[in-house]
């Protein structure tokens, strides 16, 4: 039996107000083995450069842009995540989005590259817990094996019926960006297939 | 207790757990079994052989087989609240609380009054449906449901809520190993010491294969059970190691894509389990192992389906697996060596065997010594030639047979008997790799298809390879997991190959594989018929029906699978394909080989629907998109639709208002003062490069290059036929940067289209795209005082909505929201399109409404807005269009600009026959009775009287009520519509209803000068 413990509005901006059952667990097991929560706000920018550009947009960012395709790369508290061969997702601190798009987009190679800001089309979803690839498994059909799924590893991937861009930051915790519409349905779809470990959804961070 | 213990023997070390007693139910009565127990073998030790009368002529049926390949013992599952039918009572595990009935017997199975059909068998020859109810052909519909009643197997739940757990899970591997007999127990473990990934599935509760029924040796010294305990702990303890049992590999497909069903929790018949009663694996290996094993083929003879007649392989795992002898008194028939195996399980468990007959004239081994020494009655150069009994098998005729003459040299000897055991040889389970397109060769030696063995990706093993003698498994295993595993470490340095790797050595009694294939005992007597000579018993197919098929001129074997239906039944022939291919062969006079094999198809055993659909159910079915605004519709009780997977304010009904009602009033609110609608799910896209606008000018049909800063557009883009693709506003933002706006459906469908052109036509364009559907909130305000509200609204430069032209874009603030604000229009009235980053969609919309208040803003919904546009004969792509219908159709010939080389679909629009005027044209419609609305999708005629099939001229894309013209309007696409405006065309409506006439008209029905629009 799963029970819900308690009950609170979290005012998420992803989950549309949402009343959240912060934490489902079953009785047998003394602490839920997932945890999730909205990074809310966060800056994120879609980038389009080609080879050429990659370094100098780096330097803008204060992140270099990866070289290699599903791969990120992170610096003082920003990310750049490679998408495929041209084409760049940055997460920022939230806030220092709107300055950072001025940047690139007043700089000398602002002809060349395409710097969109889409904080608010996406949203970041936070996972962790000890069976985090198992709940992933059960809708994606990446191989979650340590060995092949490993720390800054990033893809592009359905879970279930919803495109996410999903992240490896340590073995058992993950961050997944999708469109915001389809936020809430992944929080169904991850309260659901966690049903046999219990899950914690926690208000946001 | 007496009852329990009659068929059960004193324990032989079986898998089942004397200590664990389980009430079970089967066709209302109650029974026990013992923990480890199947359905089968528990009703078994009750002496029970019949449960299920046969899918044609309801002849009794018993228990067959003891696993996947079962066609008799179909049965129900009931549960609280649903039930599932067709389970092979061989593969359900009994557990405390299961209830079972059988299938296909009314009103019970001792008494069934459709067998009458058993009766009047010889009139249900092969072919009888197709020959019997083709005439009068109207009739079929009737003869169906006769049939379905009748024939059919099972009964499905008629509730469609299962509230059991069913669940997906995707899953990769080195390698995948399918079986867990020797072979495949033998391969995983030199598999697991290299370090590979490696997956063992068997479809069995527990793993050991044929290890489980014959263990009475040793393998490297140790009881043959303990090797297989040993080694499947080893297994189970290594971390590399995944073991699934009761798992079903169900279906191979390219690129070694598994699908596997396994049964988690459904062998406990528990509720509330927090794991899923079954989970569909969904695996990807880099190399399959096939060690599915071998499948016991029944011999053919009349009388052979009888209840108390099974495979001698299914009685042996009874008696050495479930302690259970299925009768006391039996007769063993074979053309091999394995019988004789079951014979001496037989004489140990306490039966009598009256005797072997074995087809084979001088049958030589170790094995068969033996079993002479006990003194067992051999009857060599023998075969069965008929059995007998009402419900059960009471005696068999034997006679001397000649099996190169097929037939019978001797005279009859009747002997009575409570068990048959047959054995007709073995085929190896080649499913799988028959799934993969593997094709198969005819072994004389073995008399079996086995694998050919070619492919790289999958390999098969032991058994599953015509490989049956097994100290040969054990020397084949271990080579091929050998190469298997030299092959993958090629591909990953991690996996090891130098690991010592040795071949099991056993002593177990030498048996001689090499079986008489005999397809079909001729009885040779005129009162025996090979009419009950069955082939297929799960579909009722006979030796008979085959021998028909070929006398009316079949040949092919897959045809004949077809006429006859042998080996079309859920158990996909795995006992009677290769006797239906054998006697086939000798009707035909040719060899097997020449004869050829049909082709198996996924899955291996059915998988239950509930498993296919996972949680893609109920709220997880699809995502339902909701915009930022939803919560406000939500509260001001708005009436929703789905527009692809968004959910769209349909309408707003207040105070017991109707639809139209509602409708009527946000129509008129708009026109008079002002609406609002959550445009929000508009698609967008940003578009920028120096190539901007080449590429524009390239996929619409006018002109963008000209486009200036800030001013914004309307274009139709086409598909390469010349069709209408999707429509929208595109602004210009600067010199290389485009504002795009698409249909709320088509937004995906148009960015992969765009990416797909820049990425593999236009790779010296240079642009770049990138979605913001859901970036940007939109806010559409419509109607004569939406410019007063827009200026209220207005944090600073109120003064700029004074010079706002038509078709242009500013960029400002709105109670302190950056917002770009576009001056275009949808409903015809003056509009602006209000964008603003998402987080403040929500903030944008309340506050509008709250300073429209005193212009009166009513929020309209998406019912509201076509109506709106149908006044102005707006097109909506998708409703006026259907991917059939060009620009000049829609009468918008003024959109092709004339002044550019080119443009996506051009050449297409001048093909002669687009410009053909009988094509099908966009036209309005006004009805003769202002109140009438047509049907959207209705047909228009010119001649209301004329004969059926009746000449139509189109068809109705949209139709409404206008509560501005205070007149039905619609829209049609007509042949030759733009030259038939003043003409008088009639609807035809179903169920006996008056044709709607209607006026041909312009489809501009309001404001035709569109000076409300420019204002």
């Amino acid at each position: 039996m799963v029970d819900t413990i308690s009950r609170i509005v979290v005012g998420c901006t992803a989950f549309n107000d949402k009343k959240l059952p912060i934490l489902k667990k079953p009785e047998s097991l003394k602490a839920p083995l997932i945890e999730l929560s909205e990074i809310k706000h966060l800056g994120k920018l879609n980038v389009r450069c080609g080879k050429k550009n990659r370094d100098a947009l780096g330097k803008l960012i204060h992140c270099n842009l990866p070289i290699q395709i599903n791969q990120i790369n992170s610096k003082a508290g920003r990310f750049a995540i490679s998408l495929g061969p041209d084409e760049y997702l940055i997460l920022a601190e939230p806030g220092s989005e709107n300055q950072l798009e001025k940047t690139l987009n007043s700089s000398d190679i602002s002809k060349y590259i395409s710097v969109v800001n889409v904080s608010d089309a996406l949203c970041a979803i936070q996972i962790s817990g000890p069976k985090v690839r198992d709940v992933l498994s059960k809708g994606c059909a990446i191989d979650f094996h340590p060995d092949s799924f490993y720390k800054n590893k990033a893809v592009q991937c359905d879970l279930a019926l919803a495109n996410i861009v999903l992240v490896c930051l340590e073995e058992n915790e993950f961050i997944f960006i999708c469109r915001t519409s389809f936020a809430e349905y992944i929080l169904d779809w991850f309260i659901d297939a966690s049903y046999e470990y219990g899950i914690f959804v926690s208000d946001g961070i | 207790m007496n009852r329990l213990l009659s068929h059960r023997i004193s324990s032989n070390g079986a898998v089942i757990d004397r200590q664990k007693l389980v009430h079970f139910e089967f066709d209302q009565k109650k029974y026990t079994g013992y923990e480890g127990d199947t359905l089968a073998s528990a009703l078994l030790a009750h002496g029970i052989h019949l449960v299920g009368r046969s899918f044609k002529y309801h002849r009794p049926r018993g228990i067959f087989g003891s696993g996947s390949e079962e066609p008799n013992a179909l049965v129900r599952l009931i549960g609280d609240k649903s039930s599932e039918p067709n389970l092979r009572a061989t593969q359900i595990e009994i557990y405390d609380g299961l209830i079972a009935e059988s299938q296909n017997r009314f009103p019970s199975l001792k008494i069934d009054f459709l067998s009458i059909n058993n009766v009047f068998r010889r009139f249900f020859p092969a072919g009888f449906y197709y020959k019997t109810f083709m005439w009068p052909a109207s009739f079929w519909m009737f003869y169906e449901k006769l049939i379905r009643k009748a024939a059919g197997l099972g009964k499905l739940s008629k509730k469609y809520h299962r509230p059991e757990r069913y669940e997906h899970k995707y899953a990769h591997c080195d390698l995948l190993v399918v079986g867990s007999g020797a072979a495949g127990l033998q391969t995983a473990i030199i598999a697991a010491k290299s370090g590979a990934r490696v997956v063992i599935a068997d479809e069995q509760h527990r793993f050991g294969g044929w290890l489980l029924t014959d263990n009475d040796f040793n393998i490297n010294q140790i009881p043959a059970a303990s090797w297989v305990h040993e080694t499947v702990k080893n297994l189970q303890s290594a971390p590399n190691v995944t073991c699934l049992s009761r798992t079903t590999v169900s279906s191979m497909m390219d690129d070694n894509f598994v699908i596997m069903a396994e049964r988690v929790t459904e062998h406990l018949g528990k509720k509330d389990m927090l794991l899923p009663k079954q989970r569909l694996w969904k695996l990807r290996a880099s190399k399959v192992i096939l060690a599915t094993g071998a499948i016991e083929r029944p011999l053919v003879f009349s009388g052979n389906d009888l209840p108390g007649i099974m495979l001698s392989s299914a009685i042996r795992t009874y008696i050495n697996r479930y302690d259970v002898l299925s009768g006391r008194r039996a007769i063993i028939f074979t053309n091999n060596d394995d019988a004789y195996f079951t014979a001496l399980a037989i004489h140990k468990a306490g039966g009598f065997v009256r005797c072997i007959v074995d087809l084979r004239v001088n049958p030589k081994s170790q094995i068969i010594t033996k079993v002479r020494k006990i003194g067992i009655n051999i009857l060599a150069g023998h075969a069965v030639i008929a059995a007998h009994g009402l419900r059960h098998i009471a005696s068999v005729d034997i006679a001397k047979y000649n099996s190169g003459k097929q037939a019978p040299t001797s005279s009859i000897l009747h002997m009575d008997c409570n068990l048959l055991a047959m054995s007709g040889g073995l085929n190896p389970v080649v499913h799988l790799h028959s799934q993969r397109k593997g094709k198969l060769v005819w072994d004389e030696r073995t008399s079996c298809y086995r694998p050919d063995n070619k492919s790289d990706e999958w390999v098969s093993v032991g058994a599953a390879n015509g490989t049956f003698e097994l100290e040969r498994i054990f020397i084949e295993a271990t080579k091929i997991a050998s190469t298997t595993i030299m092959k993958l470490a090629k591909e990953n340095n991690k996996i090891k190959t130098k690991e010592l790797v040795t071949v099991p050595q056993i002593d177990k009694d030498k048996q001689n594989w090499t079986p008489l294939p005999t397809w079909l005992i001729q009885a040779g007597q005129p009162h025996v018929s090979d009419k009950t000579a069955f082939v297929d018993f799960q579909n009722d197919s006979t030796a008979a029906d085959i021998k028909l098929a070929v006398k009316e001129g079949y040949s092919s074997v897959e045809h004949v699978k077809r006429y006859t239906t042998t080996g079309m039944a859920t158990d996909q022939g795995k006992t009677s394909n290769i006797n239906a291919i054998g006697i086939l062969a000798s009707c035909l006079n040719k060899s097997i080989a020449e004869t050829g094999v049909t082709t198996f198809r996924p899955p291996y055993t059915p998988v239950s629907l509930g498993a296919i659909a996972g949680r893609n159910i109920g709220g997880l079915f699809d995502p339902v998109r909701k915009t930022r605004m939803h919560s406000w519709h939500q509260s001001n009780g708005a009436k929703f639709e789905h527009v692809g997977q968004w959910m769209r304010a349909w309408y707003y009904p207040r105070d017991g208002e109707s639809f139209q009602q509602a409708v009527n009033r946000e129509v008129y609110a708009t026109r008079h003062y002002a609406g609002l609608l959550d445009a929000s799910t508009l698609g967008k896209i940003e578009v920028k490069g120096p190539d901007s606008a080449e590429f524009l000018n390239r996929v619409y049909t006018n002109n963008f290059a000209d486009l200036p800063i800030g001013k914004a557009r309307y274009g139709l883009m086409l598909k390469e036929d010349g069709m209408v693709f999707d429509d929208g506003v595109t602004t210009r933002l600067a010199e290389d940067h485009f504002y795009m706006t698409t249909t709320t459906g088509g937004a995906a469908g148009v960015l992969s289209w765009l990416e797909e052109l820049l990425q593999t036509e236009w790779l010296d364009l240079r642009v770049y795209l990138t979605s913001v559907t859901e970036q940007w909130s939109v806010a559409s305000l419509s109607g004569p005082n939406s410019r007063s509200i827009l200026t209220a609204c207005m944090s600073e430069n109120k003064n700029i909505t004074d010079d706002f032209p038509f078709m242009t874009m500013k960029k400002s603030f709105i109670a302190g929201i950056p917002a770009r604000i576009f001056r275009i229009s949808f409903t015809g009235e003056m509009a602006f399109e209000i964008n603003v980053p998402a987080r403040y969609g929500a903030a944008l919309w309340s506050h509008l409404m709250k300073i429209g208040k005193e212009f009166n803003l009513t929020a309209y919904g998406t019912e509201a807005m076509h109506v709106l546009r149908a006044e102005k004969g707006f097109i909506i792509v998708g409703q006026e269009t259907d991917g059939t219908v060009t620009p000049h159709d829609l009468d918008m010939g003024w959109i092709i600009s004339n002044k550019k080389s080119d443009f996506i679909g051009k050449r297409a629009l001048e093909r002669k026959s687009m410009n053909e005027p009988q094509r099908k044209q966009l036209v309005g419609l006004l009805t003769a009775d202002p109140s009438k609305v047509i049907p959207e999708g209705a047909h228009a005629v010119l001649d209301p009287n004329q004969e059926m099939p009746m000449e139509m001229l189109g068809h109705i894309s949209s139709s409404y009520y206008s509560p501005n013209l205070k007149h039905s309007i619609a829209l049609a696409l007509l042949k030759g519509g733009l030259n038939r405006k003043g003409q008088t065309v009639y609807i035809p409506m179903l169920d006996g209803q008056q044709p709607i006439e209607a006026k041909i008209v312009d489809p501009v029905f309001f404001d035709k000068k569109g000076e409300r629009l420019r204002g």
